[in-house]
C-alpha cells in the first residue's frame, strides 16, 4: 500500500475486498460446474448411451448449452467481476461506488447462472448461442449488467486518479458493447412466461445472431481478460508495461474491428456475399490488432523471463498469453473463405473455441487468482508445487484436447468434401463412415477435458487450503483528504469531436463507406477519397504528434468523451453491416430464386420442439454449394428459404449430417424408426434417443397465441388462422398418425413425435419465388 | 502530462529511456516504438482487402461460391459422358449380376445404406417393400430399379444419387438382381 509523502492530512480508503472474495469463490465453483459438464458431454459425443435412456434433461441437445453459458458466463463472468472489481478499485484510488450495488450484482448474476442451470436442461431455450435463455433470465441479465455498469462508471466518476489505465479501456468497452449486443440479439415477443419468438428472422436473424455471438468472444472473453492482463500481469511481474502507444493503436482497433468480423460464422451460407467478404477481410484485418495485446503482455517480460521458473503466476500469464497468440492467429486463419469450407462444421472449430477457453481464459484465471487469494486472505499460496503440477496437467490436458479435434476437423473435413468419378460420387457416402475414422480423437479429447478438469480440481484444492490458513482482509489507502482540481485537463463537447484525430477517422470513415456502397463511379470516388485521406492523415500527424498526444492524454483523463468514442466505435461495424440488411423488405430481399412456403401449425409445434431438443446442437440446416454437400444434402441453400424462420436453426457443427432439405427423403416410418433409436436405421448412429417423444401429448393449446405473434413478426398466415389453428394442427396430425399406422406403427397423432416428423418433412421444401409473388397477390 | 519523470519504481535494472511518467498502483509504462513487423502486417491485411474488395466486389473478377459449383458440376457431368459411366441397360445390368466383384460393392453399399429399411437379406419389413418377392412397385426391369435407386421414388424411397452415384446405383441393382430369385434366374439364362 503507498504512502503518501505530503504534509497534508490525509484519509484512509478502505477497498471493498469482501465482493471481489465471493466473486473468486462463485468463478471457483461455476468453473467445476461448467468444465464437469464438459467431460459429460464429450463423453455422449463418443459413447451416444451417456444421454441417459429416459432422462431428456441429460442429452447432448440440452447439456451443450449447459456448459457453454456454465463457462462463458457463470466462470469467465465471475473471474472478470472479481478482476475488474479488484483492479478498478486500485486503479481509481478509490473503493467501488456502493456496496449495495456490489451484492445486487453479484447475487443477481449467481441467480442468473442458476435459473440457466435449470431451465436450459428442461429444454426451455430460445436455440441462439450463448443466447439460449429465456426471456424473463434475458431481462434479469439486463439488469444485473445495468447495475453493474452504474457501479463502474460512478466508482470511475469518484475516482482520485485523473488519467484512466489502460486496463479501464478495456473494460470501458466491455461494458457498452456486451449491453449493446445482448439488447439486439435478444429482441423477442413472448408467446408466454417461458417462451417467444425472435423479432428477427431467416438471414437477418443469423447475422444479428453470429454479429452477437462472435463479439460475446470478443467483448466477454477477450477484451475484459485483455484489461486484466494489463494490471495483473506487470503488478506480478515487477516490470513497466512495453509499450503505451501500442496500447492505444491496438485497443482502438481491437474494438473498431471486432465487431466487423461476425459473419465470418456464416461463409457459404445464404448470407450475400459482400457482407461474407466483410467478415472474412476484417478478420484477417483483426490479426495485427490482436496480437498487440499478445505482445505488450509477453514484451512486458522483457529482463524477467528467469522468474517464469519460479514463480507459477507469471508462469500461468505467460502461457494464457501465448495461447491468446495462437488462437488470434487460428481465428483469422478460419475465417479464410477456402480454409472455412474445409474447418466449418467440423471439430476444428471446437479445437479453436477451446485452445482459447482453456488457454486463454482459464490460465489467465488461474494466474490471477494464485496472484490474488493470498492477498485477499493475507497470507502465502499453500503450495507452489501443486500449483505446478495444476500447470502442467492442465496444459498436456490442452494439447491433447486441440490436437484431437485438430486432427478429427481436419480428417472429418476432408472426408465429407470427397468426391470420386470426376465428382459424380462422393467419396465416403455413408456419414457415419466419417464418425468411425475420428472416433479415436473423441476418446483423446475426453483424456484432454478430464486432465485439464482435474487441473481446476487441483487448484480449487489449493486455493482452499490458502485461503483456510489466512484471514480476509480489506486493502487501503491513504489519500490526500483534498482532492486538486485539474480544470486543464477538461475535455468537453466540441473538444471530444472536433480535434484533429477524431475528425480524420470520421472522413476516412466516410469516405471507405462510399466506397463500398457507392456505384462505380461514386465508389472508385470513395477509395480515391479514403486513399487521399489517409495520407493526408499520416503527414498531419507526423508534424503534430505532441498535439495529437496531448489531447489523448486529455482524452484518457475524460470519461464520458472516452466511452463515448469507445461506443462509436463498435458500433460502426454492426451497423454498416445489419442496417442494410434488415431495412429491406423481405421481398426486395435477392431470394436467389426460391422463397420458403409458411410452416402449418402442427408443423410450427414441431418446430419448437425441434428448438426445445437442441437439435441444432449436432445438425446443421444450411448446404454450402460444394460438390461434396449438393451430392450428399441436395441443392444448396438459398437466401429466400428462412424467411419464416424464427429463429432460424442453421447450426455450427455438424455431428450429424445436415438436415435443411431432409424433408421428403425419408418417410414417415423412417422417422419414427429413427427418432425412437437412431441405430435402427442409421447403423453406427451416435444420436441419443428420443423416447419421451412417443409419450408426451403436443400441447395444442399454445396455438392461438404462437400463430398470432408470427402473423406480428410478418409471417403471411390468414387472419382467422390463429383461431383454426388447434383444428388443423389435429387434422394433419391425424393423417400422418394414419400413415404410420397403415404401416404397422402405434401412433397417436397427439404424441409430440407426429409434429416433430411434420415438421422434418417440410423442411428444404421451398417454392420458385416468382410462383408464390403471384400466389400472394391473387 | 505536466509531471516530471519519477525514477523507476521497480528497481535498479529497469531502463528509464522511453518510461513514461505516470504511474498507476505502481503500474510504469514504457512508450516503446511498434514493431516494425507487427505494422507490416498490419497494413499487409489492410492493402489484401482493398485488393480483394476490387478483385470480387468491384471489378467481380473472382468467381461467387455458386458459379464455382456451377462450373465443378459442369465438369462433372462432362466426365460422366466421356468415362461412359452415366450409361447403362438391362443387358449389362443382369450381366454385371453374375460378377462376384460388382455383387460384393453392390453387398456393401447395400449393407450401409439399404438393409436398415429393406432388411439384411432384402426381405423388407413393416412399411418397407421386400426386394426378393416378385412384386415390383415400380417395374422389374433392372433399369427400372436402378432409376429408383438414383432417383428415389413417390413412396419415399430417397434418392441415392448423390450418396453412391452412377457408378454405386448398378452395382447395388446388380446385388438386388443376385438376390432375387426370380431376377437372378433370369440373369442365369440370359433372358434380357
Amino acid at each position: 500500500m503507498s504512502q503518501s509523502t505530503s504534509s497534508s492530512p490525509t484519509i484512509r480508503v478502505e477497498y471493498n475486498d469482501t465482493i471481489v472474495r465471493y466473486f473468486l469463490l462463485a468463478t471457483m465453483i461455476w468453473g467445476l460446474v461448467g468444465m464437469s459438464v464438459g467431460v459429460l458431454i464429450a463423453g455422449q459425443l463418443a459413447f451416444w448411451q451417456l444421454n441417459l435412456g429416459e432422462q431428456s434433461w441429460l442429452t447432448f441437445g440440452r447439456l451443450r448449452p449447459l456448459h457453454t453459458n456454465a463457462v462463458i458466463f457463470a466462470f469467465v463472468g465471475n473471474m472478470m467481476f472479481a478482476g475488474i472489481y479488484h483492479s478498478t478499485q486500485r486503479l481509481c484510488k478509490a473503493r467501488l461506488a456502493s456496496d449495495k450495488l456490489s451484492w445486487i450484482h453479484f447475487w443477481g448474476w449467481q441467480t442468473i447462472i442458476v435459473s440457466a442451470a435449470i431451465t436450459l436442461p428442461l429444454g426451455l431455450s430460445r436455440s441462439k448461442e450463448y443466447a439460449e435463455l429465456i426471456w424473463p433470465i434475458d431481462l434479469l441479465v439486463v439488469f444485473t449488467w445495468v447495475i453493474f455498469a452504474i457501479n463502474f462508471f460512478w466508482t470511475l466518476a469518484i475516482r482520485r486518479e485523473r488519467s484512466l489505465y489502460v486496463a479501464i479501456w478495456f473494460y470501458i468497452a466491455t461494458i457498452v458493447t456486451v449491453a449493446v449486443l445482448y439488447i439486439v440479439n435478444n429482441l423477442q415477443i413472448p408467446t408466454s412466461l417461458l417462451h417467444a419468438y425472435p423479432i428477427f428472422g431467416g438471414v437477418q436473424d443469423a447475422l444479428i445472431q453470429w454479429w452477437y455471438g462472435h463479439n460475446a468472444v470478443a467483448f466477454f472473453l477477450t477484451t475484459p481478460i485483455l484489461g486484466i492482463m494489463y494490471y495483473y500481469l506487470p503488478k506480478a511481474a515487477n516490470r513497466p508495461v512495453y509499450s503505451y502507444r501500442l496500447s492505444i493503436v491496438h485497443f482502438w482497433s481491437l474494438v473498431f474491428i471486432y465487431i466487423w468480423a461476425g459473419p465470418h460464422h456464416l461463409l457459404y451460407t445464404g448470407l450475400p456475399v459482400w457482407l461474407q467478404s466483410l467478415g472474412m477481410l476484417f478478420s484477417l484485418m483483426l490479426w495485427a490488432p490482436s496480437w498487440g495485446g499478445m505482445l505488450n503482455g509477453l514484451l512486458t517480460l522483457r529482463g524477467a523471463w528467469h522468474k517464469l521458473r519460479t514463480d507459477p503466476v507469471l508462469k500461468f500469464l505467460v502461457a494464457g498469453v501465448t495461447f491468446y497468440g495462437m488462437a488470434t492467429f487460428e481465428g483469422p486463419l478460419l475465417s479464410i473463405k477456402t480454409i472455412n469450407a474445409l474447418s466449418h462444421y467440423t471439430d476444428w472449430t471446437i479445437g479453436h473455441v477451446h485452445s482459447a477457453a482453456l488457454g486463454w481464459n482459464g490460465l489467465m484465471t488461474a494466474g490471477v487468482f494464485y496472484w490474488l487469494a493470498p492477498r485477499l486472505w493475507n497470507t502465502r499460496l499453500y503450495s507452489v508445487s501443486l500449483a505446478n503440477w495444476h500447470f502442467w496437467v492442465g496444459l498436456v490436458g490442452i494439447l491433447f484436447y486441440t490436437a484431437a479435434m485438430w486432427v478429427s476437423g481436419i480428417t472429418q473435413g476432408l472426408m465429407l468434401n470427397a468426391t470420386t468419378d470426376g465428382g459424380n460420387t462422393l467419396a465416403y457416402p455413408s456419414f457415419i463412415e466419417t464418425i468411425d475414422a475420428i472416433m479415436p480423437m473423441y476418446h483423446l479429447r475426453i483424456l484432454g477435458g478430464l486432465l485439464y478438469l482435474i487441473g481446476f480440481i487441483i487448484m480449487a484444492y489449493n486455493l482452499y487450503k490458502t485461503i483456510r490458513s489466512g484471514e480476509a482482509v480489506n486493502g487501503y489507502i491513504e489519500v490526500p483528504e483534498e482532492q486538486e482540481e485539474d480544470r486543464q485537463q477538461d475535455l468537453n463537447l466540441v473538444g471530444t469531436f472536433l480535434n484533429a484525430p477524431v475528425m480524420y477517422c470520421t472522413i476516412i470513415m466516410l469516405s471507405a463507406l462510399m466506397w463500398l456502397f457507392g456505384g462505380d463511379a461514386i465508389g472508385f470516388l470513395g477509395l480515391l477519397l479514403t486513399i487521399f485521406f489517409t495520407l493526408i492523415t499520416i503527414v498531419h500527424f507526423q508534424f503534430s504528434v505532441e498535439k495529437w498526444s496531448d489531447w489523448y492524454d486529455k482524452l484518457q483523463a475524460n470519461l464520458m468523451p472516452f466511452t463515448v468514442l469507445t461506443l462509436v466505435a463498435v458500433l460502426i461495424g454492426g451497423m454498416v453491416q445489419i442496417i442494410p440488411l434488415v431495412t429491406l423488405g423481405k421481398y426486395n430481399n435477392p431470394t436467389e430464386g426460391r422463397v420458403q412456403v409458411p410452416y402449418t401449425p402442427l408443423e410450427l409445434l414441431g418446430r419448437d420442439i425441434y428448438v426445445r431438443e437442441g437439435c441444432y446442437n449436432c445438425h446443421s440446416q444450411t448446404i454450402r454449394p460444394f460438390l461434396g454437400e449438393t451430392l450428399r444434402y441436395g441443392d444448396y441453400s438459398r437466401l429466400g428459404e428462412f424467411i419464416y424462420d424464427y429463429p432460424f436453426q442453421w447450426g455450427s457443427k455438424r455431428t450429424g449430417p445436415d438436415l435443411h432439405r431432409v424433408g421428403g427423403k425419408y418417410t414417415d416410418a423412417w422417422h419414427w424408426r429413427h427418432m425412437l433409436d437412431a441405430r435402427e436405421t442409421s447403423a453406427g448412429s451416435t444420436m441419443p434417443n428420443y423416447p419421451w417423444l412417443y409419450r408426451r401429448d403436443t400441447d395444442f393449446s399454445v396455438l392461438p397465441r404462437r400463430i398470432q405473434v408470427m402473423r406480428t413478426l410478418g409471417v403471411p398466415y390468414e387472419e382467422d388462422l390463429s383461431e383454426r389453428a388447434e383444428e388443423e394442427a389435429r387434422k394433419q396430425a391425424e393423417e400422418i398418425a394414419a400413415n404410420l399406422q397403415r404401416e404397422g406403427f402405434g401412433a397417436d397423432p397427439d404424441k409430440e413425435i407426429i409434429a416433430l416428423i411434420a415438421y422434418l418433412q417440410k423442411l428444404g421444401k421451398s417454392v420458385d419465388a416468382s410462383e408464390r409473388q403471384a400466389q400472394l397477390t391473387e | 502530462m505536466n509531471e516530471t519523470p519519477k525514477p523507476p519504481e521497480n528497481g535498479p535494472d529497469i531502463e528509464v529511456e522511453n518510461l513514461r511518467p505516470h504511474v498507476f498502483d505502481g503500474i510504469q509504462e514504457y512508450d516503446k516504438k511498434l514493431p516494425n513487423w507487427w505494422l507490416m502486417t498490419l497494413y499487409g491485411s489492410i492493402v489484401f482487402s482493398i485488393i480483394y474488395w476490387f478483385v470480387y466486389h468491384t471489378f467481380e473478377i473472382g468467381m461467387t461460391p455458386s458459379e464455382m459449383l456451377e462450373r465443378r458440376e459442369a465438369r462433372a457431368a462432362e466426365y460422366l459422358i466421356e468415362s461412359g459411366l452415366g450409361a447403362a441397360d438391362n443387358e449389362s445390368l443382369f450381366q454385371m449380376a453374375l460378377q462376384p466383384t460388382v455383387v460384393d460393392a453392390g453387398r456393401d453399399h447395400f449393407t450401409t445404406h439399404c438393409a436398415a429399411c429393406h432388411g439384411a437379406e432384402g426381405q423388407g419389413m413393416t412399411g418397407f417393400p421386400s426386394l426378393i418377392d416378385d412384386e415390383w412397385i415400380y417395374g422389374d426391369s433392372p433399369m427400372e430399379i436402378r432409376e429408383v435407386v438414383l432417383n428415389g421414388a413417390a413412396n419415399g424411397m430417397p434418392a441415392w444419387r448423390g450418396l453412391i452415384g452412377e457408378r454405386g446405383a448398378a452395382e447395388v441393382t446388380a446385388y438386388v438382381i443376385s438376390i432375387n430369385p426370380s431376377l437372378r434366374e433370369r440373369a442365369e439364362e440370359g433372358d434380357f
